[in-house]
């Protein structure tokens, strides 16, 4: 799973934002905040990792069990299947 | 993700203005344009539609928008004179809108054709604002000078609608085209478009106020045409005073100029707002960073009104250092019609505050409307 083509992740004052760029504001006009560890996985999806490299780079990071990091995983992913944001 | 996105540009506004990061950006692309408005603020003596060989190359913009970005500008502006007028403009929106801005492009909408409309609307900016100088050719032959402007401009909404981009209609409004205001905001809620106006002139940033000042409408017509420019939270009794409080102790330049917001003009020097010519720094040559770092010492240098500090209808003022120099010639010295607008903004909205709670406010609007139109 990959992010698709035309976001552009962005750090302003400390918050992270996800801007639309080019073709994309035509489908996506808007933008959206992530936490932390949400532009963490952004940044390794658009490395095109997948979800066990993604499950052991998190434990990796930050100091959480197995089982948060996974349901952590599936949300953001799911959040981001339901904004068409994977391809 | 749910955060409304002006609930997200109000939090990062005020984080930024903290922090001193460049938030807002306006690029002014040229001071040329095809019409000839007599208010304009830009536009410059002998400036037509013709190159002008002290405009910035597109490389130079280019250049600009990069480093801006990299300094964290998140919501940046096209604007001109007519941006549109530039052979080059394409090249420069192509790489504006992939650098991670929110994008907004000014244009009065003249020069929009069918082919233009299809290609920008691939890569959309987040919204266009159109604006209508009037409602019929006949006003833009007096204000603007050109005697299709308004058709022209209404075929290029038009096109730019066709093929689904963003628009919002923006209007200022002076004795010329004050007829037509009922008229353009009609057009804007026709097509369901929001719309902006502006009844606030100065002149030309370089001259200021003298040449036009007969053109501009008077206080009591300002806040007559339109409750519009009648801020929602002057119409609050509650947040009105909590903001007389606020506003006592604000330095002289209150608002994101210079602190979390730039302008840079068709010469390339960067100032704090579009109204100003100086205080500038030159990002050309000691490079974006430094010239925004420079620029936010100098803002502290701009002297204060001292009157202004302890006037109580500071609330309902305009008043800023920019708009006192286009004024009076100086940042501290009062003006006249400024401390005008004060008094006639504070009248109405004590009369629409009142009016409403009797249930009269929009009656006595309407009657105000009716007078000012003929």
């Amino acid at each position: 799973m990959k992010i698709k083509q035309g976001f552009m992740l962005r750090q302003i004052v400390g918050t992270w934002l996800v801007v639309p760029v080019g073709e994309k504001v035509v489908d996506f006009n808007g933008m959206f905040t992530l936490s932390d560890s949400g532009a963490f996985l952004w940044k390794l999806l658009e490395e095109n990792k997948n979800k066990e490299e993604l499950l052991a780079f998190l434990l990796d990071e930050y100091d959480i069990d197995r089982e948060t990091a996974e349901a952590d995983i599936e949300c953001f992913m799911a959040q981001l299947e339901e904004c068409n944001i994977l391809e | 993700m749910n955060r409304s996105l002006q609930q997200l540009h109000s939090e990062l506004q005020k984080e930024a203005a903290r922090e001193g990061i460049p938030i807002f950006g306006g690029f002014e692309l040229t001071a040329r344009c095809n019409l000839s408005c007599k208010m304009c603020y830009v536009k410059q003596k002998g400036a037509d539609a013709k190159p002008c060989e002290q405009e910035l190359t597109a490389r130079q913009w280019i250049d600009l928008g990069q480093a801006a970005a990299g300094q964290g500008t998140l919501t940046a502006f096209l604007t001109g004179g007519e941006p549109l007028l530039r052979a080059d403009f394409q090249e420069i929106y192509d790489a504006f809108c992939r650098m991670g801005f929110r994008l907004t492009l000014f244009t009065n909408g003249t020069l929009i054709t069918e082919e233009f409309a299809k290609w920008i609307s691939k890569i959309p900016p987040s919204t266009v604002d159109i604006t209508l100088y009037g409602a019929s050719d006949h006003t833009y032959f007096n204000l603007c000078g050109m005697k299709d402007g308004f058709q022209k401009a209404i075929d290029g909404m038009e096109r730019l609608l066709q093929y689904g981009v963003n628009v919002r209609v923006k209007t200022t409004i002076v004795k010329t085209n004050l007829q037509d205001y009922k008229a353009i905001k009609s057009i804007a809620e026709s097509y369901h478009l929001e719309f902006l106006s502006n009844t606030l002139i100065h002149g030309n940033r370089e001259e200021g106020i003298q040449k036009c000042a007969e053109l501009r409408l008077s206080p009591e017509e300002m806040y007559q045409i339109n409750l519009d420019t009648l801020d929602e939270y002057d119409r609050s009794p509650i947040d009105f005073q909590k903001r007389k409080d606020w506003i006592k102790n604000l330095p002289p330049m209150s608002c994101t100029a210079g602190r979390c917001a730039f302008f840079i003009n068709w010469e390339g020097k960067l100032t704090p707002c579009p109204l100003f010519v100086a205080p500038y720094t030159d990002p050309l040559s000691c490079g974006f960073p430094e010239a925004w770092r420079l620029l936010r010492e100098k803002i502290n240098e701009i002297p204060a009104p001292v009157k202004c500090k302890t006037c109580d209808k500071r609330v309902f003022c305009p008043v800023c250092p920019p708009r006192l120099y286009l004024e009076t010639g100086k940042f501290n010295e009062t003006s006249e019609y400024l401390c005008l607008i004060a008094k006639t903004k504070e009248q109405t909205a004590t009369r629409y505050q009142y009016g409403n709670k009797f249930g009269k406010g929009d009656h006595d609007h309407e009657k105000s409307i009716s007078k000012a139109s003929h």
